[in-house]
């Protein structure tokens, strides 16, 4: 058969949003770098939207199923606004690390251990 | 079509956001009137406590995705508590350091709205949307004192840690979206009575909230972040994060284990959720022992507590529900009780709070010694103490539900926590005061907010009944 013909399988697409959710979080807990570990966050989130679109792409292609795959859209719009929001605390959290220690590796943080 | 009852069903929450929103806008316009910001927020929760209790209650409003009633009124009570105690106490520890600004107040109220919605959701929508910004507020008040590196680092360490929770809840909301087709916890409930089977990308979703979950309540093995978190934030804040977000992670807990009736799918849950639990105690009692920092030892106690409340979120049911209202009610108080007089008892907030510090406290500062030492026996779970009544009835729910092995174990971790928080009334009353005596603050407000708390905490301990009742009342809207 014609692959231009063959619809992309939605179990593809939740495979891979589970595998870029492995890498971002691993990336978190592995990288050191404040930015780093910022984009692996960032990662997570998208990949829970690739989920959340891979399933309402399943359910909109059965007609018994149709009326779910709303609830899943609207979620996506919302995680992304989430994010933003985290971006921008996160984003000036670093900065205010940069002012006092001219770094952001976090391992620079470490005075709370005793 | 929205209705008005879907209004009063979040009246308390406009008041807040309408609260908070006038804070912010003082502060960029009338920086003059920044000194009042103290009392508008106390106004501000005690209007909202107000619509909480005077407006009529729904029940089920915004389409089904909110609920309205006994048990979100309970919960908010709570937490409206917590932020008014909590900004109460702010005010002086603010000034002493400089720092009063209607930012710290709004950012209270924001969290507190945050929470009130988490608590209220039945949808995982609005929900995810409450945990985020309770958690996004909560990133800023721990870094509040930017200049300070224990509180950046604070703020900097739960923002991570935060985030990264955050983002494995909303996998495994995706996850059991996609499991069941919707996002309405009672919806999903009701699709798996129906005899739905219950696939593995079901209960990975569902490990992924509740792990989430988890890490908000710091329980083992999700708990690293609560000491540093706790001892680097501002003394208020920290009194504000070891109640709040608990409560509602709690309560969101408890509507999957009920809608789901986690107790009776499998003998998976009640393990995992058991070996959670008693490792929570276990863990957060043991290391408190060997702590200096006051604020690190509330950390691992808190740890502990959430244990013990994980067990009433075991049982369901009825009986375990109401036992976890009664025992977030009491963890409240006595809670932020214990942190006001540590935020009284504290010479800056870069400093270690060290439990040493307080040694001859009990025979100099006779008031907020009194107000700690009924904290700590509470904690410890002394009658007659609200302490002792939460405690006694999440372990007798277990027992009645047959989990004897849980109750035992816990009451057998209760009596190992006796001996840190006892140390403490110890050091305040037994040991003579250092040479050099520490600078405290002194603040008349602070105190008041140590004496309502000892008040509510003796008041809980000898009449729990009262409190029983209710959150029995709301314990069966939530289980029916």
């Amino acid at each position: 058969m014609n692959p231009t013909m063959i619809p992309i399988p939605s179990a593809w697409i939740l495979y891979l949003s589970a595998v870029l959710f492995v890498i971002g979080a691993i990336g978190v807990l592995l990288r050191r770098n404040g930015i780093s570990i910022f984009l692996a966050l960032e990662l997570m989130l998208n990949s829970a939207n690739l989920a959340f679109a891979s399933f309402a792409f399943r359910f909109a292609g059965a007609s018994a199923t149709a009326a779910h795959a709303l609830n899943g859209q609207i979620f996506i719009f919302f995680i992304i606004a989430v994010a933003a929001a985290e971006a921008a605390v996160g984003l000036a959290l670093f900065i205010a690390m940069y002012r006092r220690k001219e770094t952001i590796d976090v391992d620079r943080f470490n005075i709370l251990r005793w | 079509m929205p209705t008005q009852a879907d209004l009063f069903a979040v009246a308390p929450e406009l008041i807040l956001i309408a609260g908070a929103g006038v804070l912010l806008l003082i502060d960029a316009f009338a920086p003059k009137l920044r000194q009042i910001s103290s009392e508008l927020t106390l106004l501000t929760a005690a209007g909202a406590a107000w619509a909480l209790l005077a407006l009529p209650h729904p029940g089920a409003a915004w389409s089904g995705m909110m609920r309205s009633d006994t048990l979100s009124v309970l919960v908010s009570l709570c937490l409206l508590v917590a932020v008014f105690l909590c900004s109460w106490m702010a005010g002086p520890y603010l000034r002493r350091a400089n720092k009063e600004t209607g930012e710290f107040y709004a950012l209270l109220i924001f969290a507190t709205t945050g929470a009130m919605f988490m608590a209220s959701s039945i949808d995982l929508l609005p929900l995810f949307l409450g945990l985020e910004l309770l958690s996004v507020a909560l990133y800023v008040l721990n870094a509040f004192f930017k200049d300070v590196d224990v509180s950046l680092e604070a703020g900097l360490k739960y923002f991570i840690v935060g985030a990264f929770a955050a983002a494995f809840t909303a996998y495994g909301i995706a996850l059991l979206y996609g499991a069941t087709g919707t996002t309405n916890i009672e919806v999903m409930g009701r699709t798996l009575g129906g005899g739905a089977a219950v696939s593995p990308v079901l209960i990975a979703g569902f490990a992924m909230v509740a792990g989430g979950m988890a890490f908000k309540l710091a329980l083992f093995p999700f708990h690293a972040w609560a000491p540093d978190v706790y001892q680097g934030s501002p003394t208020p804040v920290t009194a504000f994060l070891s109640v709040v977000p608990k409560a509602a992670a709690l309560i969101v807990l408890l509507r999957f284990a009920i809608a789901f009736d986690l107790l009776h799918m499998g003998h998976s849950w009640v393990w995992a959720a058991g070996i959670v639990a008693v490792g929570s105690q276990t863990l957060g009692n043991i290391v408190a022992i060997v702590q200096r920092d006051i604020k690190r030892m509330l950390a691992y106690s808190g740890i502990a507590h959430m244990g013990y409340a994980m067990v009433g979120v075991i049982v369901a049911g009825t009986a375990g529900s109401s036992a976890v209202l009664v025992y977030i009610a009491a963890y409240t108080v006595m809670n932020i009780g214990a942190f006001a007089v540590i935020s009284l008892m504290s010479e800056n907030e870069a400093e270690p709070h060290l439990i040493t510090d307080l040694a001859g406290q009990g025979w100099s500062r006779p008031l907020a010694a009194l107000a700690l030492s009924i904290s700590m026996f509470s904690l410890a779970g002394v009658p007659p103490f609200a302490g002792f009544a939460a405690k006694f009835f999440i372990f007798r729910s277990a027992v009645n539900q047959g989990l004897i092995w849980l109750a035992v174990l816990g009451v057998i971790n209760s009596l190992i926590s006796a001996f840190y928080y006892l140390r403490v009334v110890y050091i305040l009353y037994m040991k003579p005061l250092p040479r050099r005596v520490p600078d405290f603050l002194r603040s008349r407000a602070i105190g008041a907010v140590a004496g309502v708390s000892a008040a509510l905490v003796v008041l809980i301990g000898l009449y729990p009944t009262w409190v029983f009742s209710a959150a029995r009342t709301a314990a069966k809207l939530l289980v029916r």
